[in-house]
């Protein structure tokens, strides 16, 4: 069975009575390890998508199961486990808490997972290293630019360790070299073994992914 | 999770917002620091009293014509009220004799107030407020010591001499290091000798209680009492100190005293009293009554307070959940559960206004400690008021935080990180 696996998703919005349908059936697969993005224009469900598949919403109908459990059958705590545990988001505009330090951010999943504090200190400190951003452990997100706010947020996705990147438009807020860089972040990540899913609009963006989804008014292209 | 988390997150929450914070806890601060200054002082006043009335002995009756505590009502109804007192017989001599013989008693002493005047010796004077004609047994009863020199003896009241023991006060200001015993001091037209002096017993409620002096009943009565002038005939009216055996239940010899008096007045079963019996217990509880009141009257200021307060923390926290829309979206997307959010804005909530509690407790005890300081008021600072005090903030914190709290756990994450 494959890590990723939707059947005939459904999202339909409501906006003062009138229906929205933002994504009109969605079926397709991801395998553990893959480097895939989504791709289509704006407005096509891109975002809705990513968000059901991240578990932070549930679809109007359809199936989603993820590692081989039925999301649709979980109830909301068991939904921000996890996210916690097995999902790590990435956002067009980082999403930081801008009141905190950024080692502070990047310990924000494991305090949730209740890692003890030294321990979370400790991992939070590598996982900075590791995007190349030690040196900004103990300034704020609002003291730094946007792809170093990048970085920091990508450290954050990785807290707990878990199995899927979930990347929203990652580069839209970011310059084309610094948006470039923090795609070679994502392949090294994905060379790694961890499943990364990257939405964007942009085809130059999804060039760098092994495989592209594309999506057109919440369907798939064939 | 555990429990230091959410405070700390509470605790980086309101380090951004410093001076709103503490605004809006000033009605906390207000009625916290109400409820200890206000306690303190009572408590205070009411260790001074109890231990002063305690001293006075609780046992002891004031056997005289008009009650220590008249409620009257309206100012008609006590002036008719006092013109009966004024009309009542008055005691004697022969009642305190009477009341000597029952076996209840331990100690009896007659008790002739006599009105103030001026003390000489020499060039020497003070003004004596209390001077009080009486017999041996009065010091037995109220607790005074002879420092030097010697108490009333039988011939001396028998007599009607014009002898007098002062109190610490009065010999130091006629006599200062000087030796007071055989002297001869004046007082209104009259010469008495000094044959003892009182131990200092100190000040109780703003009365200097070494301001008096002593002499024989019989000589008050001789020399000074006079029914025509109106005062004797109430204020200064003769009254006799009674205090029962240990062994005694106050109830009981209360009982059988009354019973005494009755007859010897002449009153039959279907009359009322016309005299009273006062303790020293009857002005400890209308004590009770009176700060009790004040203790409602406190509670209810506190409380208001309290609730105004409450009323702005919510307000604040609402507007704080709002502003941080988007805070919530990325913690639950990062994988907080509702119940975490929950915990987070309650913690905070509780946190100020437990910090609200814990400046309203040092206000409180500063403004008792100034009282203290500054009044005849004596302040004490139990510690369960700070106990209470911190108590009832948490209590504040956690009742109005929970609309807020809730609204905030209830969000949409996607709604929420969407948020701008
Ligand atoms: N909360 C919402 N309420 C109503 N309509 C929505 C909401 N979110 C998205 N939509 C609509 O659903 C469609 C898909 O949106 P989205 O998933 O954000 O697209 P994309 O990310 O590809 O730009 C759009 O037509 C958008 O207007
Ligand atoms: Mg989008």
């Amino acid at each position: 069975m494959s890590l990723i696996e939707t059947r005939d998703l459904v999202k339909i919005y409501r906006l003062d009575g009138v229906e929205v349908p933002a994504l009109r059936g969605i079926s397709l697969k991801i395998d553990i390890g893959e480097y895939v993005s989504i791709m289509g224009p704006s407005g096509s469900g891109k975002s809705t998508l990513m968000h059901i598949l991240g578990c932070l919403d549930r679809p109007t109908s359809g199936k989603y199961y993820l590692d081989g459990l039925d999301i649709s059958e979980l109830d909301e705590d068991r939904l921000a486990e996890i996210r916690r545990e097995k999902i790590g988001f990435v956002f067009q505009n980082f999403n930081l808490l801008p009141r905190i330090t950024n080692i502070e951010n990047v310990e924000l999943p494991m305090t949730y997972a209740g890692v003890p504090s030294k321990e979370r200190r400790k991992r939070a400190m590598a996982l900075l290293e590791r995007v190349g951003l030690s040196h900004r452990a103990f300034h704020r997100p609002t003291e730094i630019s946007g792809g170093e706010a990048q970085r920091v947020a990508i450290a954050r996705a990785l807290a707990n360790d878990p199995a899927i990147i979930l990347a929203d438009e990652p580069t839209g807020n970011l310059d084309t070299r610094t948006g470039r860089e923090i795609m070679n972040l994502f392949e090294e990540l994905n060379s790694e073994g961890r499943t990364v899913i990257v939405v964007t609009h942009d085809p130059e963006v999804s060039a760098k992914t092994k495989r592209i989804i594309r999506i057109r008014d919440g369907m798939l292209e064939k | 999770m555990s429990i230091v988390t959410p405070i700390k997150t509470a605790y980086t929450g309101l380090k951004a917002n410093k001076l709103r914070s503490i605004l809006t806890t000033l009605g906390i601060i207000i009625g916290v620091g109400t409820v200890i200054s206000m306690v303190s002082i009572i408590d205070g006043m009411n260790r001074y009293v109890y231990s002063v009335l305690g001293d006075l002995g609780t046992r002891t009756v004031y056997v005289q014509k008009w009650e220590w505590i008249i409620m009257g009502g309206s100012q008609t109804k006590m002036r008719k009220l006092w013109r009966e007192v004024e009309r009542r017989k008055g005691f004697t001599l022969e009642d305190a004799e009477a009341i000597k013989k029952l076996s209840v008693v331990e100690n009896v002493a007659p008790f002739q107030p006599i009105i103030a005047g001026k003390l000489k010796y020499r060039s020497n004077s003070v003004d004596c407020s209390n001077i009080v004609g009486t017999d041996r047994e009065y010091i037995y009863i109220t607790g005074y010591e002879i420092q030097r020199g010697r108490n009333f003896t039988d011939q001396d009241i028998t007599r009607s001499r014009r002898v007098v023991i002062l109190g610490s006060y009065i010999s130091k200001n006629l006599f200062g290091d000087k030796n007071p015993l055989g002297k001869r001091i004046s007082f209104r037209g009259h010469k008495f000798t000094v044959i003892g002096v009182l131990k200092e017993k100190g000040e109780f409620m703003g009365n200097n209680l070494d301001d008096m002096m002593l002499i024989p009943v019989t000589t008050a009565l001789k020399y000074y009492y006079n029914p025509r002038i109106r005062p004797y005939r109430v204020w200064y009216s003769f009254r006799i100190l009674v205090k029962f055996r240990d062994d005694v239940p106050l109830k009981k010899g209360l009982e059988i005293l009354e019973e005494l008096i009755r007859i010897r007045r002449g009153l039959r079963f279907d009359q009322n009293n016309d005299f009273a019996l006062n303790t020293s217990e009857m002005l400890l509880s209308a004590y009770r009554k009176l700060t009790s009141g004040i203790f409602i009257a406190m509670i209810g200021i506190a409380s208001l307070a309290l609730i105004v307060g409450g009323i702005g923390i919510m307000n604040i926290m609402l507007v704080s959940v709002t502003e941080r829309t988007r805070e919530i979206g990325i913690r639950m997307a990062v994988g907080a559960k509702r119940r975490d959010i929950l915990y987070q804005f309650l913690f905070e909530s509780i946190f100020l206004t437990s910090l609200g509690g814990i400046i309203g407790v040092l206000l409180g005890f500063s403004i008792a400690k100034i009282v203290d300081v500054t009044t005849p008021l004596p302040a004490s600072m139990p510690v369960w008021s700070v106990l209470l005090g911190l108590g009832f903030s948490s209590l504040v914190g956690l009742f109005f935080g929970i609309y807020p709290a809730n609204k905030a756990s209830k969000m949409d994450p996607i709604e929420a990180l969407r948020y701008e």
